[in-house]
């Protein structure tokens, strides 16, 4: 197997070199292009000082020079460590969290974001930082010579996962993983050098780094991308693009098809033509069936239609994509019995009380599936659900500087690496269906969400709010999910808490905090929340007693009003 | 429009039919986040009303400001007299 680098110098050498990468700059028309010779240099501008091993933070609005960092970092076989640059202070807390955590003493931004790195809170207790500026790192490239490539075993970058409030999680990539990964995802896609992508999706977050960034590379195609927020606010931005640049690749979580299916108005659309469409991924989510049925239906006259949806399954400790369905074939939806799926049991059924899961489709050759035991790790017969476990080259290297954490959700035999992913399913006829979680993560508009950090800004956002008595969790409301708070109050504040003002402070924090809203927050008595003897949130009970009504709420606020 | 006055008015009237309530239930000093205004929903209106107004707006314009009030006074006093 070869590094990204290797198949970079490779291809520039002999000319075979396709990949540009196109940014649009207000999410249509105003463009700028990079090729890959360009970007080279600029990697090659940075690389130079920067040190091997290094783990280098990333602060870069996305564009073209996030990219030129990137690869900067990958050529001197520094770490790369993409963070997003925070639109609100609230949001930055991360940062110096993962300063401290990663030890990184380089950031490579740019002057306008410099301006706001500069107020983020904690960030001035770093005085021997050191500030790069991708404006600076331009120009002829100079010889490879002065650096020594990573080797293929290497870290390339580390993928944070979480990290507002708690303990920031990042996920160790290799460049094994990348190059494991990646061929999987270009055989699946049968992408060529004469495909095109277009990616709205975050270049700091996993899918958009490994499918917008690394995927035309290494499939030597083109790259068209655009900001996440230009598709929030015209989604039919997205389409636009697909269609002018005869796109055949691209995707989104499963909450992207479903905005686009409701906000893009009939009288938008005309113009656009998704013939060239051959695989929109939908991944990152939980994949419901009515979604990708809407979607079609609504796009059909446009060119579109359900053989182009390609369903997958993945996460960040996996590099991206465990499973990919078939292109060209319509994601397979199987009818399981609703009662039995409640008891962990796969029941084909064609009655009225049935639930219909969407296939996610097949692992690589080289990735092993197993559905197991989550108590004992044995491994479930085939009607049963249980926790699914990936092993191959695509596993992680596990999480940074957390060994207990690591061994967790990570373990070895031999030379094979296994993930726990936390993920309910089973496998039928070969394609993996995915039916829940143990981990009680929440993800809402294709990011995690750790409950622990919710539960932490809610739980602070008022004095009359009890520590540690906050539970944070999702609901599957109209085929999305929806976040729920429930807190306790002080009881010395009981008498006189002003209920709706606290309930606000909650709703402010978490949004400024975190960029969502919980659709309910529901405020309760103290020792109202089930925990456990050591005195932690037990939050399935928690989840299932709210969906049953079994609390009896001091107040109940609901989020948008319907 | 050109006053903050006018301003106001239409964003009470885009914000109440984001949230399916009544324009007269929104004051204008309320905050957003307590209206129940998300990332997806302020970044998508701050387009709609840089549109309206004919003028360029960042995205992240909802997050500057707290509640209606601050922002069409800001508006006015930096992006109407231009």
């Amino acid at each position: 197997m070869e590094t990204i680098l290797q198949l970079i110098e490779k291809r520039l050498e002999n000319g075979s070199a396709q990949t540009s990468f196109t940014y649009l700059k207000d999410g249509e028309k105003d463009e700028t292009q990079i090729s890959l010779g360009e970007l080279r240099a600029d990697a090659l501008n940075l690389g130079c000082v920067l040190k091997p091993d290094e783990p280098v933070l990333i602060i870069l609005p996305q564009g073209l020079t996030f990219i030129s960092a990137l690869f900067g970092c990958l050529y001197s076989a520094a770490v790369a460590v993409p963070v997003g640059v925070p639109a609100k202070i609230g949001r930055s807390l991360a940062v110096d969290k993962i300063i401290t955590e990663t030890r990184s003493r380089t950031i490579i931004t740019d002057r306008d974001s410099h301006e706001k790195i500069k107020r983020f809170p904690g960030i001035e207790r770093f005085e021997d930082l050191n500030v790069l500026f991708m404006e600076d790192f331009t120009g002829s490239a100079p010889g490879l010579s002065e650096l020594k490539l990573p080797d293929i075993r290497q870290p390339a970058f580390l993928q944070y996962t979480s990290g507002s409030t708690g303990k920031p999680k990042a996920v160790i990539v290799t460049h094994e993983n990348i190059a494991a990964n990646s061929q999987f995802i270009l055989d699946r896609s049968g992408n060529t050098s004469a495909s095109t992508s277009v990616s709205w999706l975050p270049c700091f977050h996993d899918m958009g780094l490994i499918e917008g960034i690394f995927q035309p590379v290494f499939g030597n195609f083109q790259s068209v991308i655009m900001s996440p927020v230009h598709f929030i606010q015209r989604p039919v931005r997205w389409l636009k693009a697909i269609s002018k640049y005869r796109a055949a690749t691209s995707g989104s979580p499963n909450f992207g098809f479903d905005y686009c299916t409701e906000r893009i108005k009939d009288e938008e659309l005309e113009g656009i033509d998704l013939g060239s469409l051959r695989c929109l991924y939908n991944g990152a989510e939980p994949i419901r069936p009515q979604t990708l049925r809407n979607f079609a239906k609504r796009f059909e006259k446009i060119g579109f239609s359900e053989e182009k949806i390609v369903s997958c399954y993945g996460l960040a400790e996996a590099t991206l994509a465990v499973t990919i369905s078939g292109v060209g074939e319509t994601p397979k939806v199987l009818k399981v019995d609703a009662d039995a799926l409640k008891d962990k049991r796969v029941r084909l059924s064609t009655g009225e009380n049935t639930v219909e899961l969407v296939s996610c489709g097949k692992p690589a050759p080289d990735t092993h599936l197993k559905i197991v035991s989550e108590v004992s790790l044995t491994e479930m017969p085939q009607d049963r659900i249980g926790e699914i476990v990936v092993s191959g080259k695509t596993v992680a290297d596990g999480y940074f500087g957390s060994e207990q954490n690591s061994s967790e959700a990570f373990f070895r035999s031999g030379d094979l690496c296994s993930l726990r992913t936390g993920d309910l399913g089973f496998i039928h006829k070969g394609e993996l269906y995915v039916t829940g979680r143990i981990k009680d993560l929440i993800i809402i508009r294709g990011k995690n969400h750790y409950p622990q950090d919710l539960e932490y800004t809610a739980a602070n956002s008022d004095t009359s709010l009890s520590a540690n008595s906050c539970a944070a969790f999702s609901i599957i409301e109209r085929s999305a999910e929806k976040l729920i708070i429930l807190q306790e109050i002080k009881r010395s504040f009981l008498k006189n808490v002003d209920l709706s003002a606290a309930a606000g402070m909650i709703r402010k924090a978490v949004s400024r905090d975190h960029g969502i809203l919980p659709d309910r927050v529901v405020l309760l008595r103290p020792g109202t929340l089930p925990k456990t003897t050591s005195g932690k949130i037990r939050r399935k009970e928690c989840r299932r007693l709210f969906e049953e009504n079994s609390f009896d709420p001091l107040a109940d606020v609901t989020g948008i009003r319907r | 429009m050109n006053s903050a006055n006018e301003i106001a008015i239409w964003l009470r009237n885009r914000i109440a039919a984001e949230i399916k309530c009544d324009p007269d239930e929104i004051a204008t000093d309320t905050e957003f986040t307590a209206l129940g205004m998300d990332s997806l929903m302020s970044v998508s209106l701050a387009d709609e009303l840089a549109g309206v107004l004919g003028i360029s707006l960042d995205p992240t314009i909802f997050w500057e400001f707290d509640s209606i009030a601050e922002l069409t006074k800001w508006l006015e006093d930096n992006k109407l007299k231009q």
